[in-house]
């Protein structure tokens, strides 16, 4: 009865900020919704290619082209074939590349390629335009190289012919080779591109953000009530100071786990993820969260303290370093070891291991909850 | 009876030096004396909220560090800072903490509405929030008398209310003494301490006097006068001279 009542204390509190959540969900639900439903009728869900028509058929290509096999599946193609499999709408593009291509790029020219595409796939394409321009990009940067050697040559008197069959051929492919085998180079691409091609890897990261975020507010309402007159209240009642702890961090976990059970286990159906282990996921981020909003209200009284040193300081840093806001590759290498301290990141990672560490992080954030709020309590007793 | 024997507490100075206190049933029992003096600390240990470096506190014969059931059986406190949870209604705030005691949240109803009528709904339905400063200070005082307590603390109760809900309060407190209850409140108004059946006077860490407040000077004109200088007094000469 008594943990019942003080959990629908915080019920009661929250009863506006639960109008407020379920709002923003259910919008972000409908467009989420709507734009699943865009995706879907253009069978953007299903494993696609994109093809490549290379009329030079150049050892150097394929192997630049198998890199980007990675990111996205390529399919070589002979040109009646690809249009055969554009007009049917099996790939949504395919690459032309002339047969001068490789040698071109080597010795430094200029060679356009071509992108046919297929408008009625529109993010398909667009996909694999943004790979095009990707690759473009690369290729771009390889050529630096190839520029450098034959500012070499031309300094030091070389004829271009032994240049291009005996010294640039090799030195460039090694070179290319280095370029791709540059992990750092080569992993921003990837994160670039892996983001489009895989919308649940965002909707993760926004189901995680918007827990996050929605937790930090739900936590305003424990900061109001627990006085120094209430503890005193408690502890005439024989409720211990640990027990007070418990049932308030089960008061704000029941009205955080409301929030995420749904969210969570909608997201995974949306996924085609397991709703099971996507609600354990989402229960241990509301256990998280309510202990973190838990020591909010202990290190900071006030209201605008807490929103102002706590929500914009420490949980937008938090979200920042978590990649969240910026992808992880945007910013300095140095800075990415971070990640590991933030919430969201844990959130948005792999269920188990998203579990265990959201379960530890609840477990420091009750710890720092209690010996704030034990200290703040003892320290401001009458005398 | 609710006895304090030699109660000794620190904090970063000496604030109770030896303090000696008894109430028993039936009794209403004033603390007087100036801010600072030691009022609301004798209270902190005499509910248990604070340890005294030295003597003890019993009630109804128990020791209350040795047996704290004895404490929560028989007595009930009224902090000076409002307790009531602002979000919930009148009837969750009593249910929650007649909950906390084990009791039934409805003892607390006759103190609140000693005829009820068509008004108790309407209150027990009302926020804590949105009750007037008296309001609240009364239902503040009903949670603490859920479980029926033998021993009514309060610290300061009539702060901050008009000269009506004071009025209301005392007469509370006189129909309490008369079911039996022991009320023991500090104050500095001294019409309410003129109303105890005893008066204690804190100065200094130390009782400067305990006895019938209309034996200080012989009746009611004078008597604030009389409180003040033996309040103010500055030293044992001075107080021999009160």
């Amino acid at each position: 009865m008594f943990i019942w009542i003080e959990i629908k204390k915080y019920l009661l509190a929250y009863k506006r900020v639960l109008f407020w959540l379920a709002s923003a969900g259910l919008t972000s639900a409908l467009l989420i919704a709507g734009v699943r439903a865009a995706l879907a009728r253009e069978n953007f869900f299903e494993p696609f290619s994109v093809g490549v028509v290379d009329n030079g058929g150049s050892p150097e290509i394929r192997y630049v082209f198998d890199y980007f096999d990675e990111v996205i599946a390529l399919e070589y193609l002979e040109k009646p074939e690809a249009e055969a499999k554009l007009a049917e709408g099996t790939i949504p593009a395919y690459v032309e590349l002339p047969e001068s291509f490789a040698r071109d790029i080597i010795t430094g020219r200029n060679s356009p390629f071509t992108l046919y595409g297929n408008r009625d796939y529109p993010l398909r394409l667009s996909l694999s335009k943004l790979l095009a321009k990707s690759g473009v990009a690369f290729l771009s940067s390889a050529q630096a190289g190839i520029y450098a050697t034959l500012d070499y040559a031309a300094a030091h008197g070389l004829p271009g012919e032994t240049i291009d069959a005996r010294v640039l051929l090799p030195i460039n492919v090694a070179f290319v080779k280095k370029l791709l085998a540059h992990e750092e180079f080569f992993d921003s691409r990837t994160v670039q591109a892996t983001g489009t091609s895989d919308p649940g890897a965002y909707y993760g990261w926004t189901f995680a953000a918007f827990m996050f975020m929605a937790g930090l507010l739900s936590f305003l309402p424990t900061l109001r009530g627990y006085g120094k007159a209430v503890y005193a209240r408690y502890r005439l009642a024989g409720q211990s100071f640990f027990k007070i702890q418990f049932i308030r961090l089960a008061g704000l976990f029941a009205v955080e786990a409301l929030i995420a059970a749904p969210v969570f286990t909608v997201a995974a159906a949306w996924l085609n993820a397991s709703p099971a282990l996507a609600l354990a996921k989402g229960l241990s981020l509301a256990l998280c969260v309510s202990a973190f909003g838990l020591a909010a209200a202990a290190l900071f009284r006030g209201k605008a303290a807490a929103c102002g040193v706590f929500i914009f300081l420490i949980a937008l840093t938090m979200l920042f370093f978590s990649g969240g806001t910026v992808p992880l590759a945007f910013l300095p290498r140095e800075t990415h070891v971070l990640r590991y301290l933030t919430v969201p990141y844990w959130a948005a990672g792999e269920t188990f291991s998203a579990c265990g560490a959201l379960s530890g992080f609840a477990v420091i954030f009750f710890g720092v909850a209690c010996v704030f709020e034990f200290f703040s309590v003892r320290f401001s007793r009458a005398v | 009876m609710l006895k304090a024997e030699n109660i000794s507490k620190k904090y970063k100075h000496e604030v109770l030096n030896g303090v000696s206190f008894s109430a028993k049933g039936g009794e209403i029992v004033g603390i007087a004396g100036e801010n600072g003096s030691g009022k609301s600390t004798l209270l902190s240990v005499m509910t248990g909220a604070a340890r005294p470096e030295a003597g003890r506190v019993l009630v109804e014969g128990e020791d209350i560090a040795k047996n704290p059931r004895a404490l929560r059986k028989w007595v009930g406190y009224v902090p000076q800072e409002d307790s009531l949870f602002g979000n919930l209604s009148a009837r969750d705030n009593l249910k929650l903490w007649a909950a906390a005691y084990g009791a039934d949240w409805k003892n607390a109803l006759p103190y609140l509405f000693p005829e009820p009528n068509g008004e108790t709904e309407i209150f027990l339905r009302k926020k804590a929030d949105a009750l007037s400063g008296g309001m609240r200070k009364r239902l503040s005082i009903a949670l603490s008398l859920t479980h029926s307590p033998r021993y009514l603390i309060m610290d300061e109760p009539t702060a901050g209310l008009d000269i009506g809900f004071k009025w209301e309060l005392m007469k509370t407190v006189r129909e309490m003494s008369a079911r039996g209850h022991c009320v023991i409140f500090t104050s500095h108004q001294p019409d309410e301490l003129l109303q105890c059946d005893r008066l204690y006077v804190l100065r200094g860490g130390a009782f400067v006097y305990a006895g019938d407040p209309k034996a200080l000077c012989g009746g009611e004109p004078g008597f604030g006068e009389a409180l003040f200088t033996l309040i103010k007094a500055r030293d044992a000469a001075e107080r021999l001279a009160v």
